[in-house]
């Protein structure tokens, strides 16, 4: 059983090319290279062939350091298929020839993508979050709030008595909730922020005045303290800053290398997923909420209401595109049945 | 000798097409996800034979010749080194200063591993390139000039890219032979001035533009013009870098045009983002499409007589530790 392919030599010396054949005599395990006059031969074992990558040239590399290279692939694989040789090469070429396995594979991909994004690295980021020191929490968030002390807010217009009041029900809010981070209660003027809350990573948490005064009831307020509290106790701001990095790193491993225009195309996926990640998140903080309300004895209602309020005083202002707290409809009805008042109070 | 021989054009051809690419990137992806990243230095091999083996010269192919263990050996080298300074920089921030002085002292050894390993991993009608850069001279063209640009206004920056340019090519060679490089500092000047220029005016327009259109207006001016920037810098750097550099009595004839590069970049942003990432590997294949179009050889011979530098034992590869930094330094 003897195969012949054409081709061209390169001894490796120079960078003279010259015509040449290759018998492959797979009974002897002999090659036969023949080259302007001269027949050198070799045993198959000594013999490197490369694998095949589409219809790119395939060599076969000597001992001496000479290149046969031809354009014959698929009578290569016919001989190193006869001859069962190299069965991993062809097993990558028979995965990236086939259209119906190429479009399995892209499916295949997204699903696991998909897996990894929505379940694995929160999962993950939780984790992680859980092991790493109250230290880690702290520092995140003296930064942040120098800065938007600086920038943002002026000091409350509230009076002193009102602002006592609000202390004294957070206070009761984060009682037992352990001295490991030292929650606080901060309440500023907000200017362009209008009514908002925030929480920092080291328990700080933030209201502005305009937020106080749109609350119909201090019942209100309390459902949107508890929700602060409850990014703070879940350290949301540690497991986003880690999922935020992980989808990168992953981005960064599918692409292969972040040539300038792949990376602007990465940034659409990168900020979808970290829309849903800030909404998860922001369900989980409802849901602390919810729970410290019902249990409390309190109506969950009063915490719908003020989520509606905020709603309405949000689309007066900013537009609604790209908000971090879409879906505010379906929060509005979770909170309206959590434990309204004449109902049973388990959640 | 050979004056007789009339002058022959030598022209480089990409023959790879985005479909037969597509696959196999998907598979690269696949494979790369199901072994945690593991896979990814198989995968960057299989995607630099692509590209290397389908570019052609006067009918011969290109060859990348990096082994993939080398390269993953070399990557978990990297890793190690960053998870640990970042560990370190943690735990005691006052590290942080030092760490960086540390790097950027180490750039030019970095830049020389890689070139060394990116250079002797391509090869041409079975010939190796090589590069022979020292980590003294790469010091002073990418740490002593650059450093010297701030000082200067500015105004040194052509300078050192041309040092730059300069030490890039002339430290390299294909097989025994040396590439030479005659372009002239003030070609660097012309380029980057116009290119400054451009940016100036352009600026002001932008900022024009922001006052007649609030919020909007600089948006629209500032990203055509800076993708413009993007392209006609690009361009005639390559062209400038590539029509200057010779080899033996052979010259690089490189002609990129603005326009169409601006117009490829521009459509492969789009499509790219319009098809999530899908469309990547055709962005890729049109890239490397009109790079070679742009691209000759003009010289009297055929490429026949180039010597291998035969002291450089071909199995001996990737022993040396550092040696596999595959960072990717374009000419």
């Amino acid at each position: 059983m003897t195969t012949s392919i054409q081709g061209v030599f390169y001894d490796g010396k120079t960078s003279r090319s010259v015509p040449a054949k290759l018998l492959v005599d797979g009974g002897q395990g002999l090659v036969h290279l023949t080259w302007e006059d001269r027949v050198d031969v070799f045993s198959l074992q000594q013999i490197h062939v490369s694998d095949r990558l589409g219809q790119t040239p395939r060599s076969f590399r000597f001992p001496d350091g000479g290149k046969f290279e031809t354009l014959d692939n698929d009578v290569v694989d016919q001989v190193l298929a006869s001859l069962q040789l190299h069965p991993y090469q062809r097993f990558l070429y028979r995965l990236e020839s086939r259209l119906p396995l190429v479009l399995v594979i892209c499916l295949l991909i997204g699903v696991l993508i998909w897996g990894v994004v929505v379940f694995g690295m929160p999962a993950l980021a939780a984790r992680i979050a859980g092991v790493m020191p109250p230290s880690a929490s702290l520092e995140m968030g003296k930064d942040a709030l120098d800065l938007m002390e600086r920038q943002l807010f002026e000091p409350s217009r509230l009076t002193s008595t009102r602002r006592r009041e609000l202390e004294a029900m957070f206070q009761e809010l984060v009682a037992g909730l352990g001295d490991q981070i030292r929650f606080r209660l901060l309440i500023r003027h907000g200017k362009a922020l209008g009514a908002n809350a925030f929480a920092l990573p080291n328990g700080a948490v933030i209201v502005t005045d305009e937020l106080v005064e749109l609350a119909g009831d201090d019942l209100e307020l309390l459902g949107v303290l508890a929700h602060e509290v409850g990014h703070v106790v879940h350290r949301h701001a540690l497991r986003r800053a880690i999922q935020d990095s992980m989808v990168t790193l992953l981005m960064f491993w599918i692409t292969g290398d972040f040539s300038s225009a792949t990376s602007l195309a990465a940034a659409v996926p990168t900020l979808l997923v970290d829309m849903h990640y800030s909404r998860d998140l922001e369900y989980e903080a409802d849901t602390y909420a919810l729970k410290y309300l019902c249990r409390h004895g309190y109506d969950s209602g009063y915490f719908a209401t003020m989520l509606e309020r905020l709603q309405g005083d949000h689309r007066a202002k900013v537009p609604a595109y790209l908000s971090t707290h879409p879906l505010t409809e379906e929060r509005i009805e979770r909170a309206r049945n959590a434990c309204p008042a004449r109902k049973s109070m388990d959640l | 000798m050979q004056s007789e021989v009339p002058e022959k054009i030598l022209e480089f051809r990409f023959r790879g097409n985005g479909g037969e690419y597509f696959k196999i990137w998907i598979v690269n992806i696949l494979l790369t996800l199901m072994t945690l990243g593991v896979y990814s230095a198989w995968a960057k091999v299989r995607r630099e034979r692509y590209f290397y083996s389908n570019t052609w010269l006067d009918d011969h192919a290109f060859e990348y010749l990096a082994d993939p263990l080398e390269i993953l050996k070399g990557r978990a080298v990297v890793f190690a080194v960053i998870s640990l300074s970042v560990l370190l920089i943690r735990y005691h921030p006052w590290l942080e200063p030092g760490l960086w002085v540390c790097f950027i002292v180490l750039t030019p050894w970095i830049i020389v591993k890689s070139m060394r390993f990116r250079l002797s991993r391509t090869a041409y009608r079975n010939i190796r390139f090589a590069f022979n850069g020292t980590v003294g001279e790469t010091a002073k063209a990418f740490l002593l000039w650059p450093g010297l640009v701030p000082l200067s206004l500015g105004l040194l920056l052509p300078y050192a890219m041309y040092r730059q340019k300069r030490l890039l090519v002339e430290c390299s060679s294909y097989g025994l032979t040396p590439f030479y490089f005659h372009a002239r500092p003030g070609e660097f000047y012309r380029v980057i001035g116009l290119a400054a220029l451009i940016g100036v005016f352009g600026g002001a327009v932008a900022v024009g533009a922001s006052m007649l259109i609030p919020g909007t207006g600089l948006f629209l001016v500032a990203v055509p013009l800076i993708m413009f920037l993007f392209a006609f810098v690009q361009a005639h750097l390559q062209n400038l870098v590539y029509n200057n550099v010779q080899l033996d009595q052979y010259g690089l004839q490189s002609n990129f045009e603005v326009r169409k590069l601006l117009w490829i970049v521009l459509t492969n942003v789009l499509g790219t983002a319009l098809t999530m990432g899908l469309f990547t590997p055709w962005a890729k294949v049109r890239l490397a499409r009109y790079r070679a179009e742009c691209m000759k050889i003009q010289g009297d011979g055929e490429l026949e007589h180039f010597l291998a530098d035969q002291s450089r034992k071909v199995d001996s590869l990737g022993e040396e530790f550092g040696d596999a930094f595959d960072l990717d330094l374009a000419l």
